[in-house]
């Protein structure tokens, strides 16, 4: 990457967004004030969480749903300080044109990759798009594929699987015709028939029936039930609503959860073999005195009813363990709100008493 | 018909095959009463009677015919609380039972003199245990268990109490081998192993070992790597198996027969290399420190999960072909090799069920004549004039299949099926009735 491209993707990189849902993460991009991304990674879901270099972990509400050509937009509740908004190009792109993709695969979040237009058209069913080599992977979906000018050509829609650097984005004046016609519209909430291909405002639409082609409209089925947890699952979110914690914000799959208090991170996850555990990675091991931190853990660890003490790798955690079926609200809720309380105390604690070092948190997750 | 059975159950009564007395996991035989008692501690706990429910369930994990002097069990009851007291090898468990909870405890050293990695390791382990924690309290560490009793069942007892009595035994068995200089908390109820014993274990120990080398005067090269293997491997087997050491020889055992189906980037002659000497260490071992390797002890829970018996079927159907395979190119030393391996590689590596425990001991009982005529017993072989006890054999089979035909559909007695012309053909025949056994429930 030449010093230009660098400077471009400084100067873009505000305009990224992040999108995660419980079934997964994706990316996205600000075009005015809405922010432009698949369909497949807002999931049939009316919220999703949003995040920006300026802008934090925020509730967005998606407005436009698209599965016909897999775009959706979102709307935040906050305006989003970006300096360098982007615009859409309205150049031919040709075969060899150079391009860069934005996105967060993998949750990496802001990775760039460049690479060139392998063949500027081709045709997946009745939708054009541009094929390029630039890497992309899962997490890299709606985000931008932009030209040597930072202007945006194309949504990264695709990649074939197994294949080296096979990528397809939808080209930009598809995404411009569908920022018309929603502007035209001048209402929010509108899906797109997958057959019809008419904008449907969603208050008209009946039994997930099209009103004007009749097709049965999936997408608004998933928006019309929403995300709704069960079991297990519904009795942690319960649990966190009680210690007044925003689960839809905190929410990074349908099993973990993730939140802070004070300057701890606390992370909560449903393993598949029945186990859950919460817990706070308080510090890294201080290079002096560490049979005294030991000492210290295993000691506290015969006074603290229900939360435990340990270390993996070079970190000091503490967790509440439960398996699902032990799991009850009174109990749990009460082993949290003690973890909640007592991970920022002991953090301090641990960094000052035994000078301790601060977490690092792996970006690998 | 059934007046018939009943007619021939009377004047031939099905006996008992004796409880195991080699190899890792409990040395008596489960209560016949298991599964009744475990149900009767749920119907307990339905119905709120919490420490009726804990003493049903304990009951259930109480074995018959232990050979150790004293129960691995004991419970106490009071209107009020229940007390329990539990061995698993090295470690002693305590517990206590309210209406609301159960609190459990092993305690395991003098935090006073243990070295740092053994607390790091405790910190460790405390992030990969399930139910239980290490702490330490007044210069004791101990590994313990606390469970609400709001939603009791006895499958939520189980697996905490198993949890804790396996770790606190091997995290004692390990800071033994590792540390000797710590100092190790309730250890009254280890027996020590008597003196003539000991001297008999260190002598079959040596013979095994020149044994082994002896046959494999001339195969040490390259084109002979997998034989060498098998050889080695199955002599540390049968160490571990009919002499059961603990602390660091165990362990070192243990490391050298993981370690070499888990290091795939080695050679397998750099593998071999590593099993040879350890071997050489074990030769150059005095008695003295031989000798502070073995103890006796109670054990609650088998280390083991049950293994299904299509894996087991699979293991002797893969050594087969191994053995069909070394037949063809007419390497015929190793053969005997691989059949003794067998069955000592899956007594150490799999829970079985006791009736399969009991035929895969046969086997090796048959193979280590020698040994099992110096402890007394009968040996099933004579290797001078290569005759079997064929009656003996039969009635031990009859012993551990019949008592089961009754649950298991297809668990048929096979020993007319065996074939005694030697011992190969004996341990092929052997194996193919142990691989077609069925163990569906009826």
């Amino acid at each position: 990457m030449n010093t230009a491209t660098q400077k471009m993707v400084e100067q873009t990189i505000e305009s990224i967004v992040q999108i995660t849902n419980p079934y997964g993460s994706g990316s996205g991009f600000l075009i005015g004030d809405l922010i432009v991304t698949n369909s497949h990674v807002v999931s049939g879901l009316k919220e999703v969480l949003i995040s920006t270099k300026t802008l934090p972990k925020t509730i967005g509400t998606v407005i436009y749903d698209d599965p016909a050509f897999d775009l959706a937009f979102i709307r935040s509740p906050i305006p989003i300080e970006h300096k360098n908004p982007l615009i859409l190009s309205s150049q031919s792109v040709l075969d060899g044109d150079s391009v860069i993709a934005i996105g967060h695969p993998y949750g990496l979040n802001y990775s760039t990759t460049e690479g060139i237009v392998s063949k500027a058209s081709r045709l997946q069913g009745e939708v054009e798009y541009i094929q390029f080599d630039a890497a992309i992977n899962p997490g890299n979906s709606g985000g931008p594929l932009l030209n040597d000018s930072a202007e945006v050509i194309g949504v990264n829609t695709f990649i074939i699987q197994n294949s080296n650097n096979l990528g397809f984005a939808l080209p930009s004046y598809t995404l411009k015709e569908a920022l018309d016609q929603f502007n035209a519209l001048n209402k929010e909430d509108l899906i797109r028939c997958v057959s019809c291909k008419n904008l449907i405002h969603e208050p008209t639409i009946q039994n997930d029936y099209c009103p004007k082609c009749g097709t049965k409209l999936e997408v608004a089925k998933r928006r019309r039930e929403g995300y709704k947890p069960s079991g297990v699952v519904a009795l942690i979110e319960k649990i966190l609503k009680a210690l007044e914690i925003n689960v839809t914000l905190a929410r990074r799959s349908q099993r973990s959860w993730r939140f802070e208090k004070e300057n701890s991170r606390l992370d909560l996850n449903y393993y598949d073999n029945g186990i859950v555990i919460a817990d706070s990675a308080l510090c890294r091991i201080p290079q002096e005195n560490i049979e005294a931190l030991y000492d210290f853990l295993l000691g506290e660890n015969s006074v603290l009813e229900r939360l435990q003490f340990s270390i993996n790798e070079n970190t000091v955690y503490l967790s509440y363990i439960v398996v699902d079926s032990s799991l009850n609200e009174e109990y749990g809720t009460a082993a949290l709100r003690k973890l909640f309380d007592n991970a920022p105390r002991y953090q301090a604690l641990l960094l000052s008493q035994f000078k301790a070092l601060e977490p690092k948190f792996d970006e690998f997750e | 018909m059934k007046l018939f059975d009943t007619f021939k159950t009377w004047l031939n009564p099905i006996p008992m095959h004796r409880p195991p007395l080699y190899g890792r996991g409990i040395h008596a035989l489960p209560n016949p009463e298991e599964r009744e008692l475990f149900e009767r501690a749920s119907e307990a706990f339905i119905r709120g009677d919490i420490l009726s429910g804990y003493e049903y369930f304990l009951s259930s994990l109480m074995h018959r015919e232990s050979t150790f002097p004293f129960p691995h069990l004991s419970i106490e009851r009071s209107e009020e609380i229940l007390r329990f007291s539990l061995y698993q090898g090295y470690a002693l468990i305590k517990g206590s039972v309210t209406p609301t909870s159960l609190e459990a405890y092993a305690d395991i050293a003098l935090s006073e003199k243990l070295h740092v990695a053994i607390k790091r390791r405790f910190l460790e382990r405390d992030f990969q245990l399930t139910y239980c924690r290490f702490s330490e309290e007044k210069g004791v560490i101990k590994l313990s268990i606390r469970l609400d009793n709001a939603t009791i069942t006895p499958q939520k007892i189980f697996f905490p109490l198993r949890e804790i009595a396996l770790n606190a035994d091997f995290e004692k068995e390990f800071i033994a081998g590792e540390f000797d200089e710590s100092v190790l908390l309730d250890t009254t109820h280890l027996t020590p192993i008597n003196p003539g014993k000991i001297e008999s274990h260190y002598a079959f120990m040596h013979r095994w070992i020149q044994e082994t080398k002896q046959s494999l005067i001339g195969l040490l090269s390259n084109d002979n790597t997998g034989m060498v293997s098998f050889s080695y491997l199955a002599l540390l087997l049968q160490i571990d198996y009919l002499l059961l050491p603990h602390k660091k020889m165990a362990k070192n055992i243990s490391e050298k027969i993981n370690g070499y189906f888990l290091e795939d980037e080695k050679l397998t002659e750099d593998k071999n290399a590593d099993l040879e000497q350890y071997l050489a260490e074990l030769e150059s071992m005095g008695i003295e420190t031989f000798s502070t390797q073995f103890y006796d002890s109670a054990y609650t829970f088998s280390p083991f999960e049950q293994a299904m018996h299509d894996e087991i079927a699979a293991f002797i159907d893969e050594s087969l072909n191994k053995v069909r395979w070394y037949k063809n190119n007419r390497s015929n030393y190793v053969i005997s090799v691989i059949y003794r391996y067998i069955s000592l590689y899956i007594l150490y590596n799999y829970g079985l069920h006791p009736s399969l425990r009991a035929l895969l001991h046969l086997h090796v009982e048959v193979y280590a004549s020698d040994f099992f005529k110096a402890a007394g017993e009968t040996p099933l072989y004579d290797p001078l004039t290569r005759t079997f006890k064929e009656k003996l054999i039969s009635q031990r089979i009859r012993e551990a299949v019949e008592p089961y035909m009754s649950r298991y559909k297809g668990l048929q007695n096979f020993a007319e099926h065996l074939n005694y012309s030697d011992l190969d053909h004996f341990s092929q025949s052997f194996y193919l009735q142990i691989k077609n056994l069925d163990y569906t429930d009826v």
